[in-house]
């Protein structure tokens, strides 16, 4: 079947069986890929990307349901605002995940965020009702509504996607929380 | 592409109708929903001998939510994640944990409610969770004839585990019963992963209700995901002569019995070890139940 999608922000049409995996796919294209995933669908979690902004197992999305996708592997991702912001709570707790499960870890972070800001921005949309959308409304309706907690437990199942266990989840929900505290803090200077 | 491989060809039906047609047209194709059990097997690419796919994706009316007063009915395209999402507001505490507890979020976006009930030869939570809440599954049969029939859950699987309806029905709809007046007390549990251990992983569900000082309309379900799919009219009957305090004498006499079914049920090949851990989690859940009885 012939593939049309967008890989990091290029432009591909490929020719490729219609079962087969991403993964495979981006092994094939994206060069420095290949070293992300060598579980061979044992599901050690390195091999996860961003399609059209969702997390998803790369070894687990067949070609067939890419027609026309945005795909991000952790090379594109890189380049983005939202990883410095992580990158910058990395530095800041003073920890990082190995280098092997590097890429993969950003990732399930980077979904982590935008669930959880997801869920606050419907959880603040609530409390707003009708009132203007001053940075001092959304500042109140935060702290009514509670938003910005990250569980540990919550992480802790969302990281059993890779198993590679190189960093305490005590560490990730510090870094978890300071990317999500600089998330915030771009988008309150941008309104 | 590699040299012999043969691209499956992939359908893309839009009503349930035209997925029913495509599979009388193309006998060995097979219905994909999630395709995140299909993909994860060992064996899934390359191979020679792929089947063709009907990929329901496309038909909305598998993707569709309803709730009523005393049911939810998902298509069987829901995403577990999207069943989450709504039954935040609808389940009970137990279910909602018992739901959340499969895999992570990005495997909960891509895997659907049908997918995880359908896999041919594996038992997901899913599967005994469902069971146990004696929830209930339209299979449209795969005929020229449209018709389709509400069977319970757990009557899609045989003892072993294997799915009955494999390649002759077309799972659509699932109605979770949500009753918020029901005395009826839910407990699920699970020992390691059944996707990524399934040799020793078990998965347990038990719902019953308290009348009169001992238990009252128990459904135990217990599924050894590759091996066993347990649930007995008769186990369920032993368990209602239970009144409490429950004692020592009384769980033993369960768990051999229990022990004894599973060892007739399960399997060729199948590790005493898994039977044994399905025993003592009935151990623990009864001598739980019996403390909270007494705890009041």
């Amino acid at each position: 079947m012939r593939l049309t999608c967008n890989i990091n922000g290029s432009q591909y049409s490929l020719v490729v069986n219609s079962d087969k995996p991403l993964n495979q796919i981006l092994k094939e294209h994206i060069i420095s890929f290949a070293e992300n995933s060598q579980c061979m669908g044992a599901s050690c979690g390195n091999c996860i990307v961003l399609i059209n902004g969702n997390a998803a197992l790369s070894c687990l999305v067949p070609a067939f349901k890419l027609n026309g996708a945005s795909i991000l592997t952790f090379e594109g991702f890189q380049k983005t605002r939202f990883c410095h912001d992580i990158e910058r709570a990395y530095a800041d707790v003073g920890n990082q995940p190995c280098p092997q499960c590097y890429p993969s870890k950003t990732i399930i972070i980077e979904s982590i965020l935008n669930k959880v800001d997801k869920e606050n921005q419907n959880r603040i949309s609530g409390f707003r009702g009708d009132q203007t959308s001053s940075a001092a409304n959304e500042q109140a309706a935060r702290s009514r509504s509670g938003a910005g907690a990250i569980s540990s437990e919550m992480i802790a199942r969302e990281m059993a996607m890779s198993s590679c266990q190189c960093i305490e989840v005590s560490d990730l929900e510090k870094i978890i929380n300071l990317a999500y505290k600089y998330r915030s803090r771009r988008r309150a200077r941008r309104s | 592409m590699p040299e012999g491989l043969r691209s499956p060809t992939v359908f893309t039906p839009k009503t349930v109708s035209e997925a029913i047609s495509n599979k009388l047209k193309n006998s060995d194709a097979r219905f994909w929903a999630g395709g995140t059990y299909i993909m994860s097997r060992p064996n899934f690419y390359p191979n020679p001998n792929q089947r063709d796919i009907i990929a329901l994706s496309g038909i909305q009316d598998l993707s569709r939510i309803y709730h009523a007063d005393r049911y939810l009915e998902a298509g069987a395209m829901v995403t577990i994640q999207q069943l989450l999402t709504m039954g935040s507001f609808i389940f009970s505490k137990e279910l909602y944990n018992a739901i959340n507890s499969i895999g992570s979020s990005v495997i909960r976006n891509q895997a659907t409610l049908g997918g995880s009930l359908c896999t041919s030869d594996m038992r997901f939570t899913m599967s005994c969770v469902l069971s146990t809440l004696n929830a209930q599954a339209e299979i449209r049969m795969v005929s020229r004839a449209a018709s389709s029939r509400w069977i319970p859950v757990s009557k899609l699987y045989d003892r072993k585990g294997n799915f009955l309806f494999a390649d002759n029905a077309l799972l659509t709809k699932i109605r979770i019963p949500t009753d918020a007046t029901s005395q009826n007390i839910f407990i699920s549990r699970t020992l390691d992963s059944p996707m990524l251990n399934p040799s020793e992983a078990v998965l347990f569900g038990l719902q019953y209700s308290i009348q009169q000082g001992s238990i009252a309309t128990p459904s135990l379900c217990i599924a050894l995901p590759s091996s066993c799919f347990y649930m007995s009219q008769d186990f369920d009957n032993l368990l209602s002569t239970i009144s409490f305090p429950i004692t020592a004498d009384k769980i033993q006499k369960i768990s051999r019995r229990l022990a004894s079914d599973l060892r007739v049920s399960v399997r060729q090949n199948t590790d005493q070890l898994q039977i044994e851990r399905a025993v003592r989690l009935l151990e623990q859940v009864l001598n739980e139940i019996n403390m909270n009885y007494l705890a009041g």
